[in-house]
């Protein structure tokens, strides 16, 4: 499986932006209460859209070897210190790409319908997820939270997918591997940090419940936005630019 | 933050360790990186981590220095471990209890834990920072091509591998600069950057200005760098020679034969 030229480069030149955001904390988009969520795992979604699994894979292994790099010699924060191994920083990252990839040719390939039914059934899986951690939570009002946030969750998803049947079905399909994208990174990220025993289980469904949707919302719109504003500029005519 | 990028971290020392060939350099890196993740044991982990101690010892790498990195984690860590023996890490039925009192209940076990992850942490910290002070990119891609290029009959690409990395590290520098230009321009422009306006989307809808052109930038540099390849006549690895050859020298032999006596101390405890 030899990548060719254009995939060296594309996946070398995403490999150099995902490092540019975590360095200059571009990565990082503050959320609420002092928490940041991160979007330094979008160039591997774009980079898998762009030019395949293979080159998502490539772009994931350097950002994992970076992001384990940086953790040691640059720590930013608390957390940082568990990117030092290499089963959560580097192994998870293996992933998006192909899982990004995987979806977005699968929705392309099956057309609008099929991509707006499953991006229902991904977000409501995700709403549902949500709302059954928030009732299973340590507080007394936690089961009717619970499904109020589900219940309002549901009602969102069918909404955006009303939107969604009349939008572009190129949007969809870039939005839903985005989601899949962010969803594997997250998920992905918190098993090895259990798995390892560095944080309870607990903890990490909490995180992966308040930060997951956020950074899913984030990447799909920098995705959405990145590959519309890139392939209009390589459609439009243009001279030679040296 | 560009004279970070650009400069590198890479302290030229001349010591025997940076004389070392580059794959004898990476070899040790990951037979010590796996020693560290992969055992839960605390005999292991300690040779781990004193081994890693000598080795930037023999790198002459300034106590300081070494230690800079390992000092912003230390409240850290500190703080991680507190909260792992709260929570009863690694606790197991039959554990000693040592010390009761009140959230903070310290078993033998919870202890032993503790200072795996201790050292663990220490170790990984200290190996990647020797590793990052020792070895120059350029030479670090051409050992991991070397190493990875036996490999290339099961379909892995090395050549194309170590292309990859050397096209990113070459480019980030550029994107940094890239990025201030930017940053400049669509301030120029009255864009909003900074602001906590509009709620969350409003945050990240602030901060497209700035993150979809270097995107954008980005893929448009590597379609350039792709059609400047080809136009001279890149074709891949296949056959390709190289002017500089590594060699493995005498100091090259003692460091694998010391790599391989450490790796049966460690199977063997």
């Amino acid at each position: 499986m030899k990548p060719n030229t254009h995939q060296i480069a594309i996946a070398g030149v995403m490999s150099a932006v995902c490092v540019l955001l975590a360095v200059t904390g571009l990565g990082f988009i503050p959320f609420v209460a002092g928490i940041s969520i991160t979007v330094m795992h979008v160039p591997i979604i774009i980079g898998a859209i762009a030019a395949g699994p293979a080159v998502g894979t490539l772009i994931g292994i350097i950002f994992g070897v970076s992001s384990m790099i940086l953790a040691s010699v640059a720590p930013r924060g608390p957390g940082d210190v568990f990117f030092t191994d290499p089963w959560v920083s580097i192994v998870p990252r293996l992933f998006i790409g192909l899982a990004a990839w995987a979806v977005y040719r699968f929705t392309q390939a099956t057309g609008r319908t099929s991509t707006v039914a499953l991006s229902g059934l991904t977000l409501s899986a995700i709403v549902l997820a949500v709302a059954y951690s928030v009732s299973t939570a340590e507080f007394s009002l936690a089961p009717l939270v619970g499904l109020v946030t589900g219940a309002l969750g549901l009602g969102l998803v069918a909404m955006a997918l009303y939107r969604a049947t009349r939008a572009h079905p190129e949007q969809l399909a870039l939005s839903l591997a985005a989601v899949v994208g962010t969803l594997t990174n997250t998920a992905l990220v918190l098993t090895a940090l259990v798995a390892r025993g560095y944080i309870p289980a607990t903890l990490a469904q909490t995180v992966g419940v308040t930060n997951g949707p956020p950074e899913m919302v984030a990447a799909t719109v920098i995705t959405v936005a990145v590959i519309a504003a890139w392939r209009q500029v390589a459609l439009r005519p243009g001279g030679a630019s040296v | 933050m560009i004279s970070y990028l650009t400069t590198g971290q890479v302290l030229p020392t001349g010591s025997p360790i940076h004389r070392l060939d580059p794959r004898t350099r990476l070899l040790g890196f990951l037979v010590l990186l796996i020693a560290f993740i992969s055992t839960s044991h605390v005999g292991p982990t300690f040779l781990a981590l004193m081994a890693v101690i000598a080795l930037v010892a023999l790198a002459r790498i300034p106590p300081r220095y070494a230690l800079k990195s390992l000092w912003l984690l230390l409240p850290w860590l500190i703080v991680i471990v507190l909260v792992q023996i709260t929570l009863g890490v690694g606790n197991a039925p039959g554990c000693r209890s040592l010390l009761a009192w009140g959230p903070l209940q310290l078993t033998a076990c919870t202890l032993r834990s503790a200072l795996i992850t201790l050292m663990r942490f220490a170790g990984l910290v200290l190996l990647i920072g020797l590793f990052t002070w020792t070895s120059p990119i350029p030479s670090l891609v051409r050992g991991l091509e070397a190493l990875a290029s036996p490999l290339a009959w099961t379909g892995l690409p090395a050549h194309e591998l170590a292309l990859v990395g050397v096209i990113a590290v070459r480019f980030i520098p550029t994107m940094a600069l890239e990025f201030e230009r930017l940053q400049k321009a669509q301030r120029a422009r009255g864009a909003d950057l900074g602001g906590g306006r509009g709620g969350f989307l409003g945050r990240v809808r602030n901060t497209l200005p700035l993150i979809v052109p270097i995107f954008v930038l980005a893929l448009q540099r590597a379609e350039r760098l792709a059609e400047a390849m080809e136009a001279r006549a890149y074709s891949g690895g296949r056959g390709r020679g190289r002017y500089a050859r590594l060699h493995l020298r005498r100091a090259d032999w003692l460091a694998l034969g010391l790599l391989a006596l450490f790796v049966i101390i460690i199977l063997w405890t």
